[in-house]
């Protein structure tokens, strides 16, 4: 008797104390020093309850108390609890988590009390209402039956009659709570008669949850309903798979062969139905939060039953398969049935392990494919679209926050372990997540203005300038510092100068300043990402930036805010540069002439070369070969495309001009068609492919596009990108395609060691690296025009190829703060105050280490344990061990 | 036939879901306890300074970050369910509390010396730059961290499992 006390004890510890203390350990990570005292109340209430559950249950295990006081103080308290809890709802939303985090606060208290409940009430049954006759159960269903009605009756009619007649001062919210009060008695009042008779079934019955009837209507049909319910509806989550209704069938199946006399065919439903039980076992957890709701909805069209019958389909099973395994044991033996139920049993949790972790290994491949791929690797990568889709769904709902009434939901629990094992902490940003629903979707995009990049001039300017320019003897280069005196022509103040400039390749932009009242400010250099978000957070106080960045290969823009009426504020920088150079700042065109000195060919660092344009002019011309490559559309949208490809190619065939025919989806075929896909145009990785296979190749590359422009994905670049990085206008849009190939280019030819390399018959300055561009280092230069070049170079071989872009990012940006030279990845920033500065190197710090940011590569170095799994198979293999060992040792 | 003990099992079950969940739950300003004396350890081993961030970690200007994932919780547990299950007793103590009292300790000693060595070992590995095709450096970083682990958790058992058999 003693032990059987001890036993309930323990249940009571397993049901109710350790979710309770989960419950305060929970919410006290969540709960903040700020508002720490708007819970007090609450935190009082579940102390109080945790104390009392202790007392009662000590007082309970020495027998000082009746066996029933212990479930109705539990019963009678926690119901108390949770109906404080949920008065104060609002509560929830003072939890910063909940608007940024993924689990559901509202739904964690019910979690995490109503076991503890349920567990109260059948135990208060067995002690204390345990039902002897069969006409006493029946009177339980009739209870049952009545509770719900008569709750409507007082609910909806006596309650707002008794407020009409006698109290018409009583407020709207004091009806709430006395409706509320009834509901929860009701709910718990309608639980005990419902279990009061099911237990009494069971009972009188002795051992009948294999009875057909029971089997089919809580096993087959009111899950079927349940599940046909919810798919309109998702009140509880998204159920809507085929496989959940095979397994309620093949559970059911299980469970009705469970009654078969037959013992092979008894031994077949026990093992399906131990394949069905985690299905089981799941739906259970689902609901048992839903039990109080069951209640309300058992008076609207008998719904409630529906949710309560995963809590009764989860005794029967239990119940079934115990008997069954009873029955079974005698012709099997225990162990076998033991290991065939455990092997069933595994069969779909494996499974799901099995989906998370190939859904994984497809996540970190579209990360791979979309920002770090190899261009030169050609081999076509077949997406599967749907599966992309589904988990790109999974991780934008994942970033919003999702509660058990959203209209965007998951499966429950399932999907917390989902986000755990697919993305392993690994929160995407939703321009990212738009990356993908663009480039494996096909999500077209939307007519923005300022992708036409205009410059914009939001301020009516008066522009002049002067410059001084040095000739640095040892480094045979010029410096020239640009002054510039900008003044607001207008009436009105807080307006901001902004202007686009293009700059040759060979300039390089140093020593940007502005002049903040009455001192000079020099800009800083910091990363692109971090000088943009402290841009904007200034523009927003209205303070003193200015900002000077690359927008795209050659073309900078510069923006100072603010400006008051009429004000003229003045802002610089310095040029390093060999050639004359001619800038044009709005309307302003700026001249700085210099006399060209060395034009020759120059090895700036170890096998790289700068050709300066004058130099280009110098060398002998050579007439190279045409490659054609045909980009085809082989998405959804491109099949008028794919029609007026097949057309001009009949007739492009007849020149037998060498060409190659790229079908292109989110990634690239080359020259055999599969199947179309609904995906987008991977437009930048299909020329990213072309210019690194035309890297040194003695022919020139025509590209000719046959494809929608809604669904292209050019990543980080715009259109501007492509039109300069092909300057001999060998990147064609099929409608603007003459249809007459030109099978020669002039160009002029540069030896090296005696190999041939071709360059652009202009007056564009060209860097040309002979050694392999993975050998390719930064070599400490005393001329910082040379240092300027690398960097240069470093840039420009990453541009078009993702994968080394990502090995040198970081290695790119030291070198523009080391040299203090203005790259494609950082900007100069002009600040007013300290705080500015320090909030952007700390903003710098963490896009650095790859804390805030996930659109820049990682380099950071995480020191993660072992996981924990493994170290418990270790653990139960080293006590496993010294047992045989001690044996042989004792014998 | 020896009966199964579920009083000793299903105790030191729940002390591993609540050690574990305690763990879990935890955010990494309350690890501090754990991670502190490690970094301090590091830092004398490597001579790299690490700096503490809050809601981070620790940090080092080479990007290497010590944060909720390397505090060693798990190693933690293991040792103390190790030594549980051992009934091992080092100072010969008679009051149980005293007893669970010193394991603590000693489990908490031991982690922060494999977790230092650990991690000094993981930062040596990754200053290595050859380049290995068939594993990656996450999963060369694990392996490694799973080796000392193991090769800690079977000397510790060693070491006890040994003084039983002088006891007796």
């Amino acid at each position: 008797m003693q032990k059987l006390h001890k036993y309930r004890t323990l249940f009571y510890g397993i049901t109710l104390i350790i979710p309770q203390l989960l419950l305060g350990f929970i919410f006290n990570q969540v709960i903040t020093d700020d508002i720490s005292s708007e819970w007090d109340t609450l935190k009082n209430i579940w102390s109080l309850l945790l104390i009392l559950s202790f007392i009662i249950m000590g007082l309970d295990l020495k027998q000082k108390i009746e066996n029933w006081i212990l479930p109705l103080v539990i019963i009678a308290g926690y119901l108390i609890g949770l109906f404080v809890f949920f008065s104060n709802n609002n509560l929830i939303n003072t939890l910063s988590n909940v608007v940024t985090g993924r689990i559901d606060y509202k739904i964690i208290p019910l979690y995490l009390t109503i076991p503890g409940i349920l567990y109260a009430l059948i135990d208060l049954i067995i002690k204390k209402f345990n039902p002897t006759t069969h006409t006493s159960n029946l009177r339980n269903l009739g209870y049952a039956a009545i509770t719900p009605i008569a709750t409507y009756v007082v609910v909806v009619v006596i309650l707002p009659s008794i407020k009409k007649m006698f109290f018409n001062d009583l407020t709207y919210s004091n009806v709430e709570f006395i409706r509320t009060i009834i509901v929860s008695i009701a709910a718990t009042l309608f639980l005990f008669f419902a279990i009061r008779y099911i237990y009494g079934y069971f009972k009188k019955r002795k051992t009948k949850a294999n009875n057909p009837v029971l089997v089919l209507t809580f096993g087959l049909i009111l899950p079927f309903v349940g599940l046909a319910f919810n798919t309109n509806i998702q009140i509880f989550g998204n159920f809507n798979y085929p496989l959940i209704y095979g397994i309620v069938f093949l559970n059911a199946t299980g469970l009705y062969l469970l009654s078969s006399p037959n013992h092979k065919i008894k031994l077949l439903g026990f093992i399906l139905s131990s394949i069905g039980t985690p299905y089981v076992l799941y739906f259970f957890l689902v609901f048992i939060p839903y039990i109080p709701l069951a209640l309300i909805l058992l008076i609207a069209l008998g719904l409630g039953l529906l949710m309560l019958t995963p809590i009764i389909l989860f005794f029967i099973q239990l119940k079934a398969l115990a008997i069954s395994f009873n029955e079974l044991k005698t012709i099997y033996g225990k162990n076998i049935l033991i290991l065939i139920s455990f092997l069933a049993a595994i069969i779909i949790p494996t499974t799901i392990v099995i989906i998370c972790q190939d859904h994984k290994n497809t996540i970190s491949e579209i990360i791979d494919k979309t920002y770090h791929y190899d261009s030169d690797n050609l081999i076509y990568n077949d997406f599967n679209i749907s599966k992309v889709s589904y988990i790109v769904k999974q991780m934008t709902v994942r970033n919003r926050h999702s509660s058990f009434l959203d209209s965007h939901q998951r499966m429950p629990l399932i999907s917390i372990y989902y986000d755990w094992h697919v993305f392993n902490n690994l929160k995407l940003s939703n321009s990212k997540i738009k990356d993908f629903k663009k480039l494996f979707l096909g999500e077209e995009k939307r007519i923005n203005n300022w992708q036409r990049r205009v410059a914009p001039t939001k301020l009516k300017d008066s522009l002049t300038y002067n410059h001084t320019t040095t000739y640095i003897t040892e480094g045979d280069y010029y410096e020239t510092q640009v002054d510039f005196e900008i003044t607001n022509l207008e009436d009105k103040g807080l307006r901001e100068f902004v202007t686009e400039f293009n700059l040759p390749e060979d300039v390089f932009i140093t020593k940007y300043y502005l002049d903040i009242e009455d001192r000079r400010e020099y800009g800083i250099l910091a990363e692109k990402k971090a000088a943009n978000w402290i841009y904007n957070q200034i523009t927003n106080q209205r303070k003193d930036p200015g900002i000077l960045q690359y927008i795209s290969d050659k073309r900078l823009s510069l923006k100072i805010f603010p400006f008051k009426a009429h004000e003229t504020r003045t802002s610089g920088f310095t040029i390093y540069h060999k050639n004359s150079v001619q800038l044009t700042l709005n309307k302003l065109t700026i001249n700085i002439p210099v006399k060209a000195r060395n034009q020759n060919v120059i090895e700036f660092s170890k096998n790289a070369f700068y050709i300066s344009g004058l130099a280009k002019q110098k060398l002998p011309t050579s007439t190279l070969k045409a490659h054609y490559y045909f980009l085809v559309d082989n998405t959804r949208l491109g099949e008028d495309f794919r029609t007026n490809f097949k057309k001009d190619y009949d007739l492009f065939s007849k020149s037998n001009i060498t060409n190659d025919i790229l079908y292109v989806d989110a990634d690239i075929s080359w020259n055999d068609k599969p199947k179309t896909k609904a995906s987008g145009f991977n437009y930048i990785k299909a020329v990213n492919q072309i210019q690194q296979l035309h890297r040194n190749k003695s022919e020139i590359p025509v590209i000719i596009v046959y494809a929608n422009t809604a669904n292209r994905f050019y990543a980080d670049k715009n259109e501007l990108y492509f039109q300069e990085a092909f300057p001999l206008k060998n990147l064609i849009e099929a409608h603007d395609w003459n249809k007459k190939p030109t099978n020669k280019f002039e160009l002029v030819t540069l030896t090296i060691k005696g190999v041939d390399y071709h360059l652009p018959k202009n007056n564009i300055a060209q860097f040309i690296n002979t050694q392999s561009i993975d050998k390719l280092k930064f070599n400490s230069n005393s001329n910082p025009f040379y240092s300027a070049l690398q960097l240069r170079l470093f840039e420009k071989i990453g541009a078009s190829n993702p994968k080394l872009k990502r090995d040198h990012w970081l290695k790119s940006l030291q070198q523009s703060f080391s040299l203090n030279i203005l790259s494609k990845n950082t900007t100069y920033i002009s600040l007013e105050t300290e705080d500015q500065k320090k909030r952007l190197l700390k903003r710098q710090k963490e896009i650095l280490n790859n804390k805030n940011s996930h659109n820049t590569p990682s380099e950071e170095v995480r020191m993660s344990e072992p996981y924990f799994w493994l170290l418990l198979i270790v653990l139960l293999l080293i006590l496993w061990k010294p047992k045989r060992i001690t044996k042989t040792t004792f014998k | 036939m020896k009966m199964i003990n579920w009083k000793k099992w299903g105790t030191l079950t729940l002390v591993l879901l609540i050690l574990k969940g305690l763990f879990s739950f935890a955010n990494i300003n309350q690890l501090q306890w754990l991670l502190t004396p490690i970094v301090y350890l590091v830092e004398i081993c490597t001579a790299i300074d690490f700096i503490w961030e809050p809601n981070i970690g620790y940090t080092s200007y080479d990007n290497i970050i010590i944060e909720k994932s390397c505090s060693g919780g798990n190693f933690f547990i293991i040792c103390l369910l190790l030594f549980f299950i051992k009934k091992w007793n080092p100072f010969h103590l008679n009051v149980k509390a005293l007893k669970v009292f010193s394991i603590f300790i000693i489990a908490f000693g031991i982690t922060i010396i494999t977790n230092t060595m650990r991690i000094v070992s993981a930062i040596k590995l990754a200053s290595f730059n050859t380049e290995i095709t068939f594993i990656n450096h996450k999963s060369s970083h694990l392996l490694l961290g799973s080796i000392i682990y193991i090769f800690m958790l079977l000397s510790i058992n060693y070491l006890i499992t040994t003084k039983y058999a002088e006891a007796s």
